[in-house]
């Protein structure tokens, strides 16, 4: 115990002994402690009694310097049961008075320290009233003091209080845990109503999960952001992913499809790999997962997302690790950030039921807007017309519309295909689980089912968990958890994100924008735009096509621990998590995805099992000034994947589908595949504080994994961290300022071994081969070995500031850092005549740095409570070096076809596009007409005299996209439009984003908005290639201002007149008819600015009195309604800008093709205890 | 409290070592080079992948092709054949147009491709050994790798001139990262070295796909023949064709392989032609070599595609084109030099569609390469089983006939060979239905006061009044020699039209810039549909002379460099043994 500390106790000791106390009872008032901790000295637990409680102890040192270490896991329990739990067995004794504990020696004879009250009786008047908490609850055991006197009293049980007192005095009303209130006795108090609001928590009382330990918030040294479970499901997320988005500074979290089930990207920190995955590791309840599982946002993609398994009703708190000091104690796989979840444990007392439910229901926002039939019809004949022969020469193949009779489609009926294919979408989610325990072992169980109906027709996604937490200690020296956790997923979906630009291809939102409004929802049949691939009609094909995918995870872990010493702990964690995927897909000859080959069915099975076992030893100690926490530890997880696949086509009968793939007549070859991939791990890690003031932190990790190279299988990471606690120096605290002041550095090492196992050896690949109508087997080499396949290497520095002024009314968290990526994996070009074309190796840089600012401010008055939590995000990300094969400055993002061309460059972000600039249309005055087309018109002539021509592509016609001649061969613009004029035409990373949350309460209502906002990404609307441009004949478009040529009207020969029939539309903004055909390479035109401003949640609330739920023996009943995704602002034209079709871990985000639409949800809910 | 540490440490030392080993990787769905190479059937199953490597996928940009053979209609299209149309210009245009640069995507992926199946041959060679086997099917094998070996070089060595001669396979990338361009006739030498040791030790016969004998001679013959154009502008090496002549003539005279033979007077007998060019007649007997494909994973790919069509528009049918958005047009000239009887029209450009053997009544109405025609439409429309002819025994006679003539100074008359280069042309010409070639009718002279198309042709010569009309319309000039030899030129592009030959046999010959840049492109081949299109007399059915409709274009842009194609940026940056000083000239 330091100085200061005792200086207080003695101070607050006199207070008492003046002030005295009206009643000798030991539950007072409600309060209780919260505590985690493994052999805590009795001195750090009666602190923590002492700052959660505000009761002031009294004690020796001599006292306490037998006592035992305590082991504790407690939430809430009353202070009397905390005091009885923490002392059993020890030589001492407690008595507890009005906000004093006093703790003996037992030895001692007990002494009744009896209340003393003392009142002095002047001339005064009697002043009476009732304390109340902000609901009207009396409080009991509030001190009304006349302030600076030492005249007072204590508010009994029904919180009334009486004393005597003088006009003009100023009473304060002071209970720990509500704030100060002073009122002045006026000359016609006489009966007072109090109520208090509480008080604002500090840092101190939140515990955080670090890695393999909790820690205090106060004493944590890293970049740490968390979110508990209270902000999480007031979110009224279904899904855990959609809960974190713009909550915490530097985690970004983005949708790439908004379908049910769909899962999303968390990104911390920027991207900081270009092949391997720049998704962060997960660790649920312990168990590592890494983060390339987030593949699985894409419905037909391999991955599982480890989240979106996870009911949100279930989490007790989320902790995300951000810079270097924090995350290196995951080593090798701590370069992308660490995600802990915590699932919620079982507390002592007795059995609560909890019951969450909600129900919503969803409607499409921003949908697109298709022409109708005559508008269809009208384009349609526009396109093919030639227009006195001037656009194109007669189109023989589309005479059909260049004879159209436009007028008898003027008032046809007209399919809106976008409203036939979505609906109202409906959302539920319940869960209901009970929790309870004694003092020595506590459980808890809870069952959940998610339903999503999607707005689009026929997608639906189900969830069914479960989660059993049981936790014993038996004896003193022993202590046992379990944790098991099951989730079971149904999701009938369609395709949605799909690479390909025919019709028939595309997604079903693709082919709903693109068919005929002329065709009616019940016609099956092909017809005349069927030319085009759209096959049926999009309704038919949602409705035909079966895409249906179970998913099955299985997590359990159960760890034994034992107290051998005093502070030390040793524990050994063993776990197994099994996930099951099987895809299943059926698209029928009538759906345009089956048609071609008359059926198609793939079924596709995926297991994950991975086993874990952490076998690790803490030490934690304080002497005097000095607190120490040690750890160290060796951990094994090995997973194992497989996954099969089976794929047919052409089927007789399709009444069976999947359900007998054998019915195909045509299949390919069965595939299945298998990896195992281990990796050991041994870790260190010391905390040190002196005067609970300077904090130390190092840490150090070796992890050994068997997916790289024989000579590089280690690697080692370090981490240093260091704090300064200000607010604990006298020369801070005296200035009564901050409650919390605190700077942090850190620095640390860490790797990301996020790829597939075997990459280092020599493989040989097994395909066949035909020799007429047989196959044989064929074996070729699949890649040259990399000997020295090594992690890539993250070295980060964080600088950090937590502060709370205002009585912690505000705190803020200020986080700057610099992160450096080397040894990437690159899978880099090497000349192909080797044989090969890639060669995965270790080289480049990527540097990622940014600021982080969390601000959290409440403000109060009687009534009305504000709190307002605002987050921003800078993240600033660079190429450094693209590799030592890398010949340029530059490289093409790997895997791209024309419609998403995104480079790399040294020193720019990552995810630049990369294409033609576009300078408004071609107009029909800057062509001529040859008597057979037009042709560009010289712009004017050269030094000899020569006609000059403008730079176009060849083939190019009025009303199509005009491209900038920006360069040439000598870097200087050269007439022409080839590769040379291509340049950087939108980032993809937004500038700054962040999250403003607002919550409000007001008696036993409270409210909620958030809102999240972007600014600065460009996003490639590729929709709007297809759904404006008409790339193919007959499908529809967008309406839009799209440019259509003046018409003049003919002579009797067929020739064009002066005289004008129709004035078009010259000056439109997007291009005419079919006028782009045959240029699909990547320009500006469609891209577009995608910041944007979100009122993601808007909510209201009713929390039910006490007294009132008495009569249904109900503890507590909350009833809401909750509005997302209300408004979003935005110049964004697509459904959504949050969005991200093909992402390509990142090296491409910003991409919208045919992408599942965002929905607005109204829902309501209920959350009850009993 | 000590003997408890002690006791945690030696239970985590023990726990540590017995985990070191388990960091060994042992992939599960792969095979590593130690667990390969041991058993015949180890190397069947490699001879087996290096065949593949001709028709694999690849995932380029523009996906799922087959990169190696046919690519994009390499070796076909820029020429006097076949062209791509002017208003597309997308990537399938590039070969045609002479449009390609040095980072072309395709152009990195045809020569990436053909190093991939040379570096499985290498591994072939330097690893056969290893395995328990008898000599002989040793020796098989590695005669099996030395022909694909030099095959790919041949490629490599028309398309791109000298190139870096990789002979053993890659395994360490810091050692094997560069290797410089070897000279042409160093890349020759090789080519013929390799492929003399095959033709020793290879079978006569094997299973379809897999090199012969025959098919290494065939091979040879027709190495020894381009080798007597090169360098490129020189047709004069004797030596050459001489081996040639012998070579090819070892074929004729030993494989006892003949051509699939047609009924004269037949209607049906172009359908009896055209069979082997179908899905139904794969392998026939007169093929020596084919690369073989397998409906669904193991299809041809978009090459094909691009040249020989799309079934969609005629599904059910024999009988394809390829009218998809900016497809390919054919050469006018081309198109009217076929002889009027030759029933090679029918089959490779006519517009026929076929059922039951015979002509359907359906007239397509454009002219456009038929040859690969499909019977029935693939699940996935561009994976068909249609094989790749590489060689057949057409061809073989018509290197005989070449050779021979240039060795000769003369079609006839050299004692070395019972047959005379007339006979061998004739072999062909005679399947093919035509006027069997003699001298009296090479040394004819047009008998029309025009030369309105290539080759000789004046229109004048379709006039069925005309008092000249035979159905013939091509003529030669210069000496009988030279006739002969342009009487082979134009028989190849006749028989082994869209089979990838006529970009290099032009090129061989030094007429591609010639024949590229005068040929007519007809933009649609439109044909009146009344009358009988076979019967070219009738064509445009406005006058009894043919006219070309639409407009006529001329297929490329092309230039004196253009008969190589550049070297890929991505080798000249990434080779440190080659610059860009080493570049083709021109690009």
């Amino acid at each position: 115990m330091n100085k200061s500390y005792l200086l207080r106790v003695m101070r607050l000791l006199i207070l008492l002994l003046f002030v005295g106390l009206m009643h000798a009872n030991a539950a007072i008032n409600a309060q209780t402690i919260t505590l985690k901790g493994k052999d805590l000295s009795l001195e750090i637990v009666l602190q923590v009694i002492r700052q959660q409680t505000g009761y002031t102890i009294f004690t020796a040192e001599h006292v306490l310097r037998d006592a035992k270490p305590v082991t504790i896991d407690v939430r809430d329990m009353p202070v009397d049961a905390f005091l009885k739990a923490i002392l059993v067995d020890q030589p001492l004794a407690v008595t507890i008075e009005n906000n004093t504990i006093i703790i003996k020696k037992k030895a001692r004879q007990r002494q009744n320290l009896s209340a003393a009250m003392v009142e002095t009786r002047l001339q005064q008047r009697e002043v009476n009233g009732q304390v109340t908490d902000e609901l009207g609850n009396p409080l009991e055991g509030v001190t009304v003091v006349i302030k600076g006197t030492s005249k007072g009293t204590v508010t009994d049980v029904s919180g009334h209080f009486r004393l005597q007192a003088n006009q003009g005095d100023i009473l304060e009303f002071r209970i720990i845990g509500f704030m100060t209130e002073n009122i002045t006795v006026s000359e016609s108090t006489s009966t007072l109503h109090v109520a208090l609001l509480p008080e604002v928590l500090s840092l101190d009382e939140v515990t955080v999960s670090v890695g393999y330990w909790t820690q205090r918030e106060a004493d944590v040294t890293g970049a740490i952001s968390s979110m508990s479970a209270e902000e999480i499901t007031a979110s009224g997320s279904g899904t855990l992913e959609s809960a974190l988005v713009g909550r915490m500074p530097g985690v970004i979290v983005s949708a790439s499809d908004h379908a049910p089930g769909a899962g999303m990207d968390i990104r911390i920190r920027g991207i900081s790999s270009l092949n391997a995955s720049s998704a962060p590791l997960y660790v649920i309840d312990g168990f590592p997962v890494e983060g390339d599982f987030d593949k699985g946002r894409h419905l037909e993609s391999t991955g599982q997302s480890p989240l979106t398994s996870i009911d949100p009703n279930d989490i007790e708190s989320i902790s995300v690790l951000k810079d270097a000091s924090a995350t290196a104690i995951y080593g090798a796989r701590g370069a992308n950030g660490v995600v802990i979840i915590t699932t919620k444990s079982g507390k002592e007392g007795k059995t609560d039921i909890s019951l969450n439910t909600q129900y919503g229901v969803q409607q499409m926002i921003n949908p697109y807007e298709s022409q109708n039939a005559y508008e269809y019809a009208r384009y349609l004949h526009h396109r093919y017309f030639p227009f006195a022969k001037r656009m194109v020469a007669p189109d023989q193949d589309h005479d059909h519309y260049v004879w159209w009779d436009v007028e008898q489609y003027r008032d046809a009926p007209s399919t809106d295909w976008m409203k036939e294919i979505t609906q109202l979408g409906i959302t539920q989610n319940h869960n209901v689980s009970a929790t309870g325990g004694s003092r020595n072992s506590n459980f808890l169980a809870s069952v959940g089912h998610y339903r999503h109906r999607g707005i689009v027709k026929e997608t639906q996604f189900n969830r069914y968990t479960g989660n059993l937490k049981a936790s014993s200690k038996p004896t003193n020296y022993l202590s046992l958890t379990l944790n098991s956790n099951f989730s079971y997923s149904e999701n009938n979906g369609t395709v949605t994100i799909n690479s390909l630009g025919s019709a028939a291809g595309a997604g079903i939102l693709q082919q709903a924008l693109r068919a005929s409004p002329l065709k009616t929802v019940d016609d099956p049949s092909q017809t005349i735009d069927d030319d085009d691939g759209v096959r049926g009609n999009p309704l038919g094909t949602l409705r035909d096509v079966n895409m249906f995918t179970k998913n099955l995870q299985i997590r359990t872990n159960a760890s034994v621990s034992l107290f051998p010493a005093r502070g030390l702990e040793v524990k050994v964690m063993g776990g197994v998590r099994h996930g099951k995927r099987d895809f299943n897909f059926f698209a029928p000859s009538t759906t345009s995805w089956g048609y071609t080959a008359n059926g198609v069915a793939r079924i596709r099975n995926q297991n994950t099992t991975s086993w874990l076992n952490e076998n690790t030893i803490t030490y934690d100690r304080s002497f005097d000034d000095h607190t120490l926490n040690l750890l160290g530890g060796v951990t094994v997880q090995s997973d194992h994947n497989e996954q099969g696949e089976m794929y047919a086509t052409n089927f007789p009968i399709q009444s069976m589908g999947y359900h007998n793939i054998g019915v195909g007549e045509s299949f390919s070859q069965p595939y299945s595949s298998g990896s195992k991939s281990l990796l050991l791990s041994y870790l260190w890690r010391a905390n040190y504080a002196f005067k609970n003031r300077y904090l130390f932190t190092a840490s150090f990790r070796a992890d050994g994994s068997s997916k790289f190279a024989a000579n590089n299988k280690w690697g080692y990471f370090p981490s240093l961290a260091v704090a300064w606690r200000l607010s604990d120096e006298p020369f801070v605290s005296d200035l009564g300022v901050f409650q919390q002041l605190k700077l942090r550095a850190g620095w640390g090492q860490t790797g990301n071994p996020n790829i597939s196992p075997y990459q280092s050896l020599s493989n040989y690949g097994i395909t066949k081969q035909p020799s007429g109508t047989t196959l044989n087997t064929a074996v070729f080499p699949l890649n040259t070995p990399n000997p020295d396949l090594k992690w890539e290497k993250t070295v980060q520095s964080n600088i950090g500031l937590d502060m709370a002024i205002l009585r912690n009314r505000l705190t803020v968290t200020l986080d700057a850092y610099l992160k450096r990526t080397k040894d990437l994996l690159i899978q880099g070009d090497i000349p192909p005549s080797t044989g090969y074309n890639v060669y995965l190796y270790n080289s480049g840089e990527i540097e990622n740095k940014g600021i982080e600012l969390a601000l959290n401010g409440v403000i109060t008055n009687k009534q009305l409570k504000w709190e307002a939590d605002l987050n921003f995000t800078l993240n600033r990300n660079k190429v450094v070096d693209l590799g030592d094969l890398a010949t340029q400055s530059w490289m093409q993002v790997p895997g791209v076809d024309n419609q998403s061309t995104a480079i790399l460059q040294i020193g720019s972000p990552i995810g630049l596009w990369y294409g033609y600039q576009t300078d408004g249309l071609w107009s029909q005055s800057e062509f001529t007409w040859d008597g057979t087309r037009y042709v560009l018109a010289p712009n004017g002539q050269d030094e000899e005299g020569n006609p000059t021509y403008p730079a176009a592509i060849s083939g190019t016609k009025p009303g199509a996209w005009k491209f900038k001649d920006l360069s040439g061969p000598e870097g200087v613009p050269d007439g022409k439009i080839d590769a040379y004029d291509k340049t950087v035409i939108g980032i993809s990373q937004p500038k700054y984003l962040g999250g403003l949350n607002n919550r409000f309460s007001f008696k036993n209502i409270d409210a909620s908005v958030f809102l999240e906002w972007s600014y600065g990404k460009k996003i490639y609307n590729a929709n709007h290639r297809y759904v404006i441009e008409q790339v193919s004949a007959y499908s529809n478009v967008l309406r839009k201002d799209y440019w259509l040529p003046i018409q003049y009207a003919l002579d009797g020969d067929g020739v064009e007149t002066d005289v004008v029939l129709d004035e078009g539309n010259p000056n439109a903004r997007y291009p005419g008819p079919g006028s782009s055909d045959s240029f699909q390479e990547m320009h500006d035109g469609y891209m577009e600015d995608g910041s944007f401003l979100r009122i993601r949640t808007v909510s209201l609330g009713y929390t039910f009195n006490r007294d009132v739920l008495g009569g249904l023996r109900m503890k507590q009943v909350r009833c809401y309604v909750n509005i997302a995704n209300l408004w979003t602002f935005t110049r964004y034209s697509g459904f959504d800008p949050d969005v991200n079709a093909k992402d390509l871990n990142g090296l491409r985000p910003g991409f919208d093709l045919s992408s599942y639409p965002l929905a607005r949800t109204f829902m309501i809910g209920l959350s009850a205890t009993f | 409290m000590k003997t408890k540490s002690f006791w945690w440490i030696s239970l985590f030392a023990a726990i540590s070592s017995s985990c070191t080993n388990m960091l060994d990787e042992k992939p599960l769905s792969t095979l590593s080079p130690e667990s390969l190479f041991n058993t015949t059937a180890d190397i069947e199953s490699s001879l087996n992948g290096m065949y593949r490597g001709l028709g694999e996928n690849t995932t380029s940009p523009n996906g799922n092709w087959k990169v190696l053979y046919p690519v994009f209609g390499w070796g076909i299209m820029g020429t006097d054949e076949l062209s791509i149309r002017p208003n597309n210009t997308s990537q399938q245009s590039r070969f045609s147009r002479y449009t390609l640069t040095a980072g072309d995507d395709q152009l990195i992926n045809n020569w990436y491709c053909l190093y991939n199946v040379i570096n499985r041959a290498n591994t072939i060679i330097a690893y056969a050994e290893q395995a328990d086997v008898s000599p002989d099917y040793l020796q098989q094998a590695i005669g099996e790798a030395l022909f694909m070996r030099a095959f790919c070089y041949m490629d490599l060595v028309q398309f791109y001139g000298g190139v870096p001669l990789r002979l053993v396979p890659t395994e360490n990338i810091k050692t094997a990262l560069g290797l410089p361009r070897a000279s042409e006739q160093e890349v020759w030498a090789r080519i013929i070295e390799d492929l003399t040791n095959a033709e020793q030790v290879l079978p006569s016969t094997a299973a379809p796909g897999r090199a012969t004998k025959w098919a290494a001679k065939g091979l040879l013959a027709k190495a020894y023949l381009i080798r007597g154009g090169y360098p490129v502008g020189k047709y004069a090496e004797r030596e050459w064709f001489e081996k040639a002549a012998a070579k090819a003539y070892e074929v004729i005279e030993g494989s006892g392989i003949s051509l699939n033979p047609t009924t004269p007077g037949s209607p049906g007998a172009f359908v009896e032609y055209g069979k082997q060019f179908m899905v139904s007649g794969k392998n026939s007997p007169e093929s020596i070599f084919e690369i073989q494909f397998l409906e669904g994973d193991f299809g041809s790919g978009w090459g094909y595609r691009t040249i020989s069509g799309d079934l969609s528009q005629y599904s059910g049918e024999y009988g394809s084109y390829f009218a998809a958005n900016g497809g390919t047009a054919i050469s006018m000239d081309f198109a009217l030099s076929f002889d009027d009887n030759d029933i090679r029209f029918q089959w490779s450009i006519g517009p026929f569609t076929v059922s039951n053997g015979l002509r359907s009544s359906v007239a397509l109405t454009q002219w456009m390469p038929h040859k690969h025609r499909w019977e029935s439409r693939p699940p996935n429309s561009w994976e068909s089983s249609m094989n790749a002819i590489v060689l057949r025994m057409a061809d073989i006679y018509l290197i005989f006939a070449e050779a021979y003539n240039e060795a000769n100074d003369g079609p006839s008359g050299w004692g070395a060979y019972p047959i005379d280069a007339f006979d061998a042309i004739n072999v062909v010409r005679n399947r093919a239905q035509v006027t069997p070639l003699t001298a009296d009718y090479l040394l004819k002279d047009s008998p029309y006061a025009t030369e309105d198309l290539l080759y000789g042709i004046s229109l004048a010569s379709f006039d069925k009044s005309n008092a000249n009309y035979d159905g013939r319309h091509v003529y030669y000039k210069g000496s009988l020699k030279e006739r002969f030899r342009d009487a082979v030129l134009m028989e190849r592009a006749w028989e082994l039209c869209f089979e990838r030959h006529r970009w290099f046999d032009l090129k061989r010959t030094n007429r591609l810039l010639e024949f590229a840049s005068q040929a007519k492109m007809g933009m649609r081949g439109r044909l009146a549909s009344v009358a009988d299109p076979i019967d070219k007399s009738n064509f445009d059915g406005r006058n009894q002379t043919p006219a070309i409709s639409g407009t006529a274009y001329p297929p490329s842009d092309i230039r004196d460099h253009h008969v190589y194609l550049p070297i890929p940026n991505i080798e000249i940056q990434l080779n440190p043994e080659i610059s860009q000083a080493d570049q083709n000239p021109g690009y």
